[in-house]
């Protein structure tokens, strides 16, 4: 829909052949370095994955800048803790955390000048896949190549019942690696039944698919799909915004825990 | 309520007191000589008593005076003025018709006795617009917009470059009611703002109250825009129309029975994508974009009491390739039926339908995915005007509205004809109430009073689902209603009052308070108002909007009135105010409440206006300092934040100097603060993207705008039969590439991250060639 703003902008301008962009100079106000804690818990393979790194200025360069001396400690259901070791270049990474659906998790990092920031999250329930089917069609929707055939993938599975539950559907293939779009969805109105939903990409007969079902929590859910519409923001969108973090203090980013199930199939030759 | 309508009459039954002499009325109506048009809001003035009235939204005036003889003066700006001597020794009718001053077609005649009437009037925060002064002002392309025009008035803004949408006093532009023949008008605008919906050839008469309404009016927080169409000749059969480089127009209007019935046609189309494919690339082969509008107007008089008026507009935008379809459009029908019961009390009942909706549909491969929305009015109402005594103009009258809301639904049908429906949005359908009374009275030579009361009721109807959401969204409560029942009702009581305070002939201090309900909210994620903006009710969950707005303004007329100047302060306070938390967005949300939030707003500001009426030059300026902000819990730590419109100085300029009687050149300048709108104030990488930081709500600042425009008239051949005149404008002179939007992206080749901002309208020349018959 955004594209089609933008195509008739285009022809309007076209028109009168004066539209114009160019570059501007504003002169934007620098914020104070800020935080950035982008903090991943799988809670099927127990794996913690924390990157520290600080914003930094409009006008300054692109480099991430990473922070490699905070320290990063877990408080688990049970009141024990766990300190997450640092691993090199803004990396914090432990394995081996057990947690269950409902567990709940408690992450505070603390930066070398003693400011620290705190987030808690609850462990989603697991969801397998049930099956993936591979379709077949010929021009149909979501296909980069228009006359050719296009693959679209449809994940089946079992919602939970009786409680709110949270998807994201990626996936993986040597050639592109992990996918990176924000394919987010909630149960809303099928609870405890089944589910499914396409996979709109262009895949190559022979390629191998893992089609991988993330459960999330509420949290991780709201700060993805928030994420996902501040990216896209482009003519027309709405205000613009920074996701709201689950880390109190003013730290941006995220925590967030999931579960996850893969299937792996094969596109026929 | 009834301690309110009892003081009321109590107020009136004072003021007749000790006039127990012999009276009676004279009334009638007022009419354009040359096409027998009704004209609204004529001075009618009994000169012996330095008193009178002006005539109604259809032309009926009526006075009750003591037996005697009087001379009557009857005025109109442009026309001449007439005097007419009536003995009053029975009720009498007495209609008249004013001729033309002239019959250039771009002279700017202002011969009406009744100067002052901007300083005499009971209207506070209320602008006039003249279509044949607007004629003159240079505007984009060329096209005539009354919308437009009315941006370069005090405490009116433009929505964004070279749109038609307006913000008035601060207030956002939902808030706005626009009515074309009493039909409200959902999305007055055309190829994403540029252009309104109303095709000035068709139009009699504008008014705008930016405060002040009277009682007869409701249902917008911020102003209320009454556009009235044209009757149509009444005498003999002629016509108008213009071409121009993107859209041509023709009129024409005759009577159906001279003096007893006429009708008016009128269509306008654009044809840009037609000029526009020379330069467009293969990816647009067979595009379609353009948009057309028909007005239509018949009436008839069905005897001395009865007069029935029928009108209806009909416009559509279409944009589309040869897979990709969307348009969208405005149709309003008005019936109505004139009635006079007797020469003191008159009658208008309206029956009105309008709608508003949008399609759009991708054919892809065999498949195609449609979507499609729409919001649809049906509205009867009587106004009744009772003509009390001269002292004493009394209004009352109800209205009836049934919405139906149909939000956006999609389908996908594939190859093989399947079909697939998404879940669709409900469905809202409310009704909407309203009963008034109000007086305009004359107190004494000094004072005058307009006040009265508006009761509004708003009742959503079954068949509905009724949610409550917690965190996250999630659905806490669901609550079904019948079809057909009536589950929650807001019931608002909106009291009006204007007073005029006469401190010389030319001087006046005028007041005014007034307040105002709102029950449908446009949900938008732009400022500039798109074809997919989306109307939603008020519901149990969705509060009214409320707005309480006091305005003050002084009003002088210098050199015999040559100059009018007026500033007048406001203050609006706004209750309930909707807008998207961070994120939200309208399209295709099943639950768009729970992405909603609330707050509060307020708006004041000083607005001067100084117009000079006469002599080769003429023309006004127009200044505004104002301030407009909002406040929400969960928007900026709830601190009050700038409105996007928050405008701080607004100005404009238009002088218009008739070099010869054929030959008139115009000259337009607006300069305004830019919108406040949010900017990065650093970047950050999270989940593997590089995403920018932002700051505080509304806390920076677009570049100020402002713009030149040029224009020329020049009239080709005058006679009786045929006028003609070519139009000349230039938009933006000197070619200010003002900024349209801003974005901020990386630059791949420096590896830096850059804002660019995007100007649509550099120098634009064009030139239309007008004409009438």
């Amino acid at each position: 829909m955004k594209l089609s703003y933008i195509n008739y902008i285009l022809i309007l301008g076209v028109l009168f052949l004066t539209a114009c962009r160019e570059d501007i100079e504003l002169d934007l106000k620098n914020d104070e370095p800020k935080l950035v804690i982008d903090a991943n818990v799988n809670a099927t393979n127990g794996r913690v994955e924390v990157l520290l790194s600080k914003s930094n200025g409009f006008y300054e360069s692109v480099d991430i800048h990473l922070v490699n001396d905070a320290s990063i400690t877990l408080e688990l259901p049970d009141g024990s803790t766990l300190d997450v070791p640092f691993v090199g270049q803004g990396k914090y990474e432990m394995s081996g955390l057990t947690l269950s659906s409902g567990d709940e998790l408690l992450m505070t990092v603390t930066e070398n000048e003693g400011k620290s920031y705190t987030a808690k999250t609850t462990t989603p329930a697991l969801a397998t896949l049930d099956s993936v089917y591979v379709s077949l069609s010929t021009g149909g929707f979501g296909g980069d190549d228009e006359d050719g055939d296009n693959y679209q993938l449809f994940a089946y599975w079992y919602d939970t019942a009786d409680q709110p539950n949270y998807y994201r559907l990626r996936f993986f293939t040597a050639d592109e690696g992990i996918s990176d779009s924000y394919n987010l969805f909630n149960d809303e109105g099928f609870d405890g039944d089944e589910m499914f939903r396409p996979i709109f990409s262009s895949f190559n007969p022979g390629e191998e698919v893992e089609v991988m079902l993330l459960s999330l929590d509420p949290q991780s859910f709201d700060y993805f799909n928030e994420l996902s519409s501040v990216e896209s923001q482009g003519f027309n969108s709405s205000t613009p915004f920074n996701p709201k973090s689950n880390f109190d203090n003013g730290a941006l980013g995220y925590l967030s825990i999931l579960q996850q199930n893969s299937k792996t199939v094969i596109i026929p030759e | 309520m009834l301690k309110y309508i009892y003081s009321l009459f109590l107020l009136l039954m004072l003021s007749n007191m000790g006039l127990a002499q012999e009276k009676f009325t004279l009334s009638g109506y007022m009419r354009d000589a040359s096409t027998g048009e009704e004209l609204l809001y004529a001075n009618v003035l009994v000169k012996e008593v330095g008193q009178g009235t002006t005539t109604n939204l259809y032309g009926f005036y009526s006075l009750t005076l003591p037996k005697g003889t009087y001379t009557i003066q009857y005025s109109y700006i442009g026309l001449t003025t007439q005097e007419l001597t009536i003995v009053l020794d029975e009720d009498k009718t007495q209609s008249v018709e004013l001729g033309a001053g002239a019959t250039d077609l771009v002279e700017v005649v202002v011969t009406a006795e009744n100067e002052t009437d901007n300083v005499t009037n009971t209207e506070v925060s209320t602008v006039t617009l003249d279509t044949k002064e607007a004629k003159l002002v240079p505007v984009l392309m060329g096209e005539q917009d009354i919308l437009k025009t009315m941006q370069l008035l005090p405490g009116v803004s433009s929505n964004s470059e070279g749109g038609s949408g307006f913000f008035v006093r601060g207030g956002n532009a939902d808030q706005n009611l626009i009515l074309l023949d009493e039909a409200p008008v959902y999305n007055a605008s055309h190829l994403l703002g540029f252009f309104s919906v109303f095709n000035s050839d068709a139009l009699k008469d504008v008014k705008l109250y930016k405060g002040g309404m009277p009682a007869e009016y409701g249902g917008r927080v911020s102003s209320i825009m009454d556009i009235r169409m044209k009757n149509g000749n009444m005498k003999e059969w002629g016509g108008s129309g213009g071409i121009g480089l993107i859209a041509s127009r023709l009129t024409v209007e005759g009577p159906l029975k001279k003096d007893q019935g006429s009708i008016i046609v009128s269509g306008r189309r654009t044809y840009a994508d037609i000029i526009a494919r020379p330069f467009l690339n293969d990816e647009f082969e067979g595009a379609k974009l353009y948009f057309y509008d028909l007005n239509l107007k018949a009436n008839y008089k069905l005897g001395e009491k009865d007069r029935i008026y029928l009108s209806g507009y009909l416009g559509r935008d279409v944009f589309g390739t040869d897979d990709f379809g969307f348009d969208w459009g405005n149709q309003t029908a008005t019936l109505r039926w004139n009635h006079l019961f007797n020469d003191q009390l008159f009658l208008n009942t309206t029956l009105i339908y309008s709608d508003y909706d949008y399609g759009f549909k991708v054919e892809d491969g065999g498949g195609t995915f449609e979507l499609g929305a729409g919001i649809y009015d049906y509205n009867i109402k009587q106004d009744y005007n009772w003509y009390a005594n001269p002292n004493n103009t009394i209004s009352f009258g109800w209205q009836g509205i049934y919405h139906r809301i149909k939000p956006s639904e999609f389908t996908i049908t594939d190859e093989e004809g399947e079909e697939f429906t998404g879940d669709p949005t409900q469905e809202q359908k409310a009704l909407e109430g309203s009963i008034y009374i109000a007086n305009q009275q004359k107190v004494n030579s000094k004072l005058s009073l307009n006040y009265g009361l508006r009761l509004n009721t708003f009742s959503n109807i079954g068949e509905y689902t009724e949610k409550t959401y917690g965190d996250n969204d999630v659905i806490e409560t669901e609550t079904t209603y019948d079809k057909g029942e009536f589950y929650n009702t807001y019931i608002g009581l909106a009291p009006r009052a204007n007073a005029t305070y006469l401190l010389s002939d030319v001087s006046s201090l005028k007041a005014s308070f007034n307040r105002n309900y709102q029950f449908l909210h446009l949900l938008s994620n732009s400022n500039a108002g798109t074809p997919t903006d989306y109307w939603i009710a008020s519901s149990p969950f969705v509060k009214p909007q409320i707005a309480n707005q006091l305005a003050l303004g002084y009003f002088h007329n210098f050199k015999n009135n040559t100059y009018e100047f007026s500033v007048e302060a406001y203050y609006k306070q706004l209750e309930n105010q909707v807008d998207f938390e961070d994120g939200g967005s309208a399209i295709n949300n099943r639950e768009v409440e729970s992405d909603l939030v609330f707050g509060d707003g307020r708006a004041y500001g000083l607005e001067f206006y100084l117009k000079k009426n006469k002599g080769r030059f003429t023309g006004w300026l127009s200044y505004t300092i104002s301030k407009s902000e909002r406040q929400f819990d969960d928007i900026n730590n709830g601190n009050w934040f700038s409105a996007r419109q928050d405008r701080i100085h607004d100005l404009a300029l238009v002088g218009m100097y008739k070099i010869t009687p054929r030959l008139t050149a115009s000259a337009s300048f607006v300069y305004y603060t830019g919108d406040a709108v949010t900017f990065p104030v650093g970047k950050y990488y999270v989940d593997g993207q590089l995403i920018n930081l932002y700051g505080e709500r509304n806390a920076e600042r677009m570049p100020d705008y402002h713009r030149l425009d040029l224009g020329m008239t020049y009239v080709l051949k005058e006679n009786s039969k045929f006028n003609s005149d070519l139009t000349f404008s230039v938009y933006n002179v000197y070619n200010r590439k003002n900024a349209y939007s801003i974005s901020f992206e990386t630059d791949d080749a420096t590896n830096q991250t850059k804002a660019s901002k995007l100007s649509l309208f550099g120098i634009i020349p064009s030139v239309t060639w007008n004409f009438n018959f």
